[in-house]
Formats: C-alpha cells, structure tokens, sequence
C-alpha cells in the first residue's frame, strides 16, 4: 500500500479516501458538491488488480509506465481546469506546466502518447463503459451520485478533494 | 540514390502498416526552421529547414512496440553571400536528405521495466531529453550546430557529452523515485560519422533521481556514464579508451526553469571538461526569457584552449494553451575562446521556429 510523503499527508489523507477497487467501498461517504474533488475513474469490469497503489497511478499518467498490475492501461482526462490543476498538484506533484513539458519530451524520445483530454465528462464516462482498459480522471460531481456511489458501469480508484 | 532509396521505403513502411491487422500505427513529429548569423567576416548567415522530423509508432502487440524517428534534414538551406564588392547571392546549399535516427523493438517486460532492441539515441546526461525537438520547449540544444550538445562532424571530435546514435541493446527500469537505463551498443571507429564499429562495444547507464522539494515540481538529478574503445584498426595503430561521467539537473521551481550539466572525459591520453547551465522564467508559459553558459575544454593538458558561450534569449509561445503550439526562439550568444587565432572569438544569433504535431 502506497503512503504519501509525510509533508503531504495533510492534504492526501483528507483528500484520498480509498486506493481500493471496491468503488462503492472506496467512494461511499464522500462529500460531493459543485466546487470540487476529482475522481480517478475505470470500467467496471476492469482487469486491473487491487489494490492499485498510487505510485503507479502517478508513473501511468507520468508516461513511466503503460501497464497497471500487468494489463495495459491507457489515461484519459478531462478538460476542467480545476480539476486537472487538483489532479496535477495532488497526485502527480507538479503543476501543468511542468507536466505539458515533461510529456513533451515523451512524446518526441519514446513516442509515447500523452493522456487523452476529453472535453466532457459524458463523453469520457461513455469511453470508460466502453474501454475495459481506460483510466480517466475527472470532476467527482460527474463521476459519483449524491451518496457518492459510482455512476453505472465505473469504479472509482480514489477520489482526491 | 540514397535518397532515392531512401524515399522507396516510405510508401512501403505505409504499405505494410496499412495492411497490419494486429499493430496500430499512430504518428508524431515535429519540423523546425531557423535563420542564423554570426560576426566572424568568414560565416555567411542562412536560412535552414533544419528539420522535419517523423515519429511513427506502430503497436505490435499487448507489450511490443516499434518506435522509429525518420528526419529529413536540411531540406531547403540557403546561405546569404555578401561578396568584396558588397553585392548579395543566395548560396543554395540544400542537402535534404532522410535519417533513420531512431528504430527499435521495445518490449514491456513488466510495469517497470521493458527492454528495446535496434537503432536509437543512447541515453546520456540532458540532450536526448530533447532530441531536435528543440524549438518546442526549452531545452539544452541550441537550434544550431554551435554547441557542446552537437555531435561533431567526425566522432573522434565529438565532444562526448551529447550521446551517439547506435545499435544496440537497451533497458530502462524504475524504482521508486529512481529512473535507470543501461545499454551495450556498437563502439565508434575514426571513420565518418554515423559509422559504427561491430569490432568495439560501448556499455553505457543513465541513473535519474527524482527528488521532492518544497516548491520545485520538479527536481531530477542526473548521473550518466559511457565507455567504448575507438576502433583504430581501418585507420592508425593507436587503440584508445574513451570514458565520460556527467552530472545532470533538470528542474522547475515555481516558474522558474533550471538546467545544469558538469562532465568529465577521458579520450586516451586527453582529459575533456564540459559545464552547462541555463536559467529559464516562464511567464504563463508563453514567453520564456533565458540565460545560458557553456564552457568546454578539450583538453586539460593542452594549455589555454578553452571555450566559453555565454548568452540569452527568449522563447514565444504562440498558443501555450494547445498541447504543442507555435514556439519562436531568438537567441544571442557571445562566444569567446581562450585561443587567439583569428575568428576564435565572435557573436552570434538565431532566429527558430518550429512545432510539434
């Protein structure tokens, strides 16, 4: 099991309420409302194992890695802004620049895709219920109904606030 | 011919991805053009298309890839003449022709490891974080020639502080906070560039340390080293060792951007130093001024034959909002040599646009 830097913890343990696969589990209890939290989404019947510990989330959407547990996985994202900017300070540690340039580099040295920005999140639920293999993050209020239960068809990874 | 050549492998490389049931090719690259000038009465300015550079990926399967990078250089390339009389000609000097910088299998042999087989740029110390990619964000590489990060128009000159093109074998792994490759791959001869030599093998590794600080969102220290044997037997009796250690930085405090290097070769007998730094600010990512320093010794036992550039400039990025953008570059450098034979010291500038895509 992932443990976040100690400097962190302030921020991640009140923010990362689960790491599990069980997603009613890992989301149930979270607060959703219009302002904020973002959620690390798969399909249902992901062939990921679990837990997925955070480490490799971060090394997926850093271009480190193309696997999670062994099975291929492929990134996506959403294009809110506040989201991302959550996304990129929380769980990745950098900010949007810093991850544009890194990606970059990715893409011209090892010809790797950077993840896929979607530009609703309709349409990046309607890709994750349809790529077994998908990993997306994206605005928890679109991801999770009111008792923070995962829509139909998506797991929730974490919920990050 | 070779050009030719060249060109009869593009409709086949298309051809038979089209008809590949089991690979997804997809495609990345990027093209570069620059206009440069120095002060020396012997340079002419020009105007280059340094690059256009192709990156098709092809999935083969679950865990095996094929990356390969296919430039073409120096398609349109003219030279601004200003003869004693003061009339000016353009000096066509287009020498366009396609490289296979880069093809190799890489297999995915677990989350954090995988291994490449084939044609690529050896990991080594900053510069093939960047490839020619240069003028898409900022990087160690000028958009010339003119640097310590250029290979040399002959190996035996190269500085050995950029890395060398070469078959071989590579593995990349990850651990925690740390990035590692290692890599055997084919030495060098005295020949002509881009030559390698099956008699010598070159073993390399690059160590990357990602470390967390307060404020940085990113801090990566670098460790990188290679050794290989000059092959001497096609050319001279003189068999040489070649060693090289570098360190890196590469990081972002704030909006701040930081990028240092330090290292240290031997090439037989001769010990070679080279230093780099540059500092960077992003303001919303759209222009980022810089300054920058070189120093190179080729030799330390040579007396005074050292080399300093020392400059600044700015890059514009004209939609920071898009993934690649529209990036220009302008730079001004001062290069001054502790030699005093003529011309050894002299100003210069470039003007660089290019995209990626």
């Amino acid at each position: 099991m992932y443990t976040p830097p100690r400097r962190r913890l302030a921020v991640a343990l009140s923010s990362i309420l689960a790491v599990g696969f069980l997603s009613a589990v890992t989301a149930r209890g979270v607060e959703i409302n219009s302002s904020g939290g973002v959620a690390i989404i798969v399909n249902a019947d992901n062939p990921f194992p679990r837990p997925l510990p955070i480490s490799s989330l971060r090394a997926l959407f850093m271009g480190d890695t193309r696997r999670l547990g062994g099975q291929k996985a492929i990134p996506a994202t959403t294009q809110d802004k506040d989201a991302l900017n959550t996304f990129y300070g929380t769980l990745l540690e950098t900010s949007e620049s810093a991850f544009k340039s890194h990606w970059l580099k990715k893409v011209f040295s090892d010809g790797l895709q950077p993840p896929t920005q979607m530009k609703t999140s309709v349409e990046l639920i309607d890709w994750i219920r349809n790529t077994p293999n998908g990993v997306a993050v994206l605005p928890a209020r679109d991801a999770l109904n009111k008792k923070g239960d995962p829509l139909p068809g998506l797991a929730v990874v974490l919920v990050i606030r | 011919m070779k050009k030719l050549r060249s060109l009869s492998l593009l409709p086949l490389l298309l051809t038979a991805s089209s008809h590949l049931s089991a690979g997804e090719l997809r495609w990345n690259g990027y093209f570069n053009w620059s206009f440069s000038d120095d002060s020396r009465p012997s340079s002419n300015s020009s105007f280059d298309a340094f690059a256009l550079s192709l990156i098709p990926q092809i999935e083969i399967s679950d865990r095996a890839s094929l990356y390969s990078q296919i430039v073409f250089e120096h398609g349109t390339f003219f030279e601004l003449e200003i003869d004693n009389t003061g009339d000016r000609s353009f000096d066509d000097r287009s020498s366009g022709e396609f490289t296979l910088d880069d093809a190799y299998l890489k297999i995915d042999l677990a989350d954090t490891m995988d291994v490449r087989f084939g044609k690529f740029t050896t990991p080594f110390g900053l510069w093939n974080t960047a490839q020619y990619a240069d003028s898409t964000y900022l990087s160690a590489r000028l958009p010339g020639r003119d640097s310590f990060y250029s290979r040399g128009a002959e190996p035996r000159l190269d500085t050995h502080f950029s890395p060398r093109r070469t078959m071989g074998v590579w593995a990349r792994g990850r651990w925690k906070n740390f990035d590692g490759d290692l890599y055997v791959c084919n030495g060098r001869t005295k020949l002509a560039q881009h030559v390698d030599d099956n008699n010598n093998k070159g073993i390399g590794a690059r160590v990357t340390t990602k470390l967390k600080a307060p404020g940085f969102e990113k801090l990566n220290i670098l460790y990188s080293g290679y050794s290989d044997t000059t092959s001497t037997d096609t050319v001279s009796t003189e068999f040489q060792k070649n060693r090289t250690h570098a360190v890196s930085v590469d990081a972002q405090l704030g909006s701040w951007i930081l990028v240092g290097e330090y290292a240290n070769a031997t090439r037989g007998p001769a010990h070679l130093e080279a230093a780099y730094a540059m500092v960077g600010y992003s303001f919303k990512d759209r222009w980022i001024p810089f300054v920058r320093q070189e120093m190179f010794e080729p030799n330390r036992s040579a007396g005074l034959d050292r080399t300093f550039v020392t400059g600044g400039g700015v890059r514009v990025n004209v939609n920071p909002e898009e993934f690649y953008g529209v990036n220009f570059k302008f730079q001004l450098d001062r290069v001054a040599s502790e030699r005093t034979a003529k011309d050894q010291s002299y100003n210069r500038l470039f003007l660089t646009v290019g995209t990626g895509f």
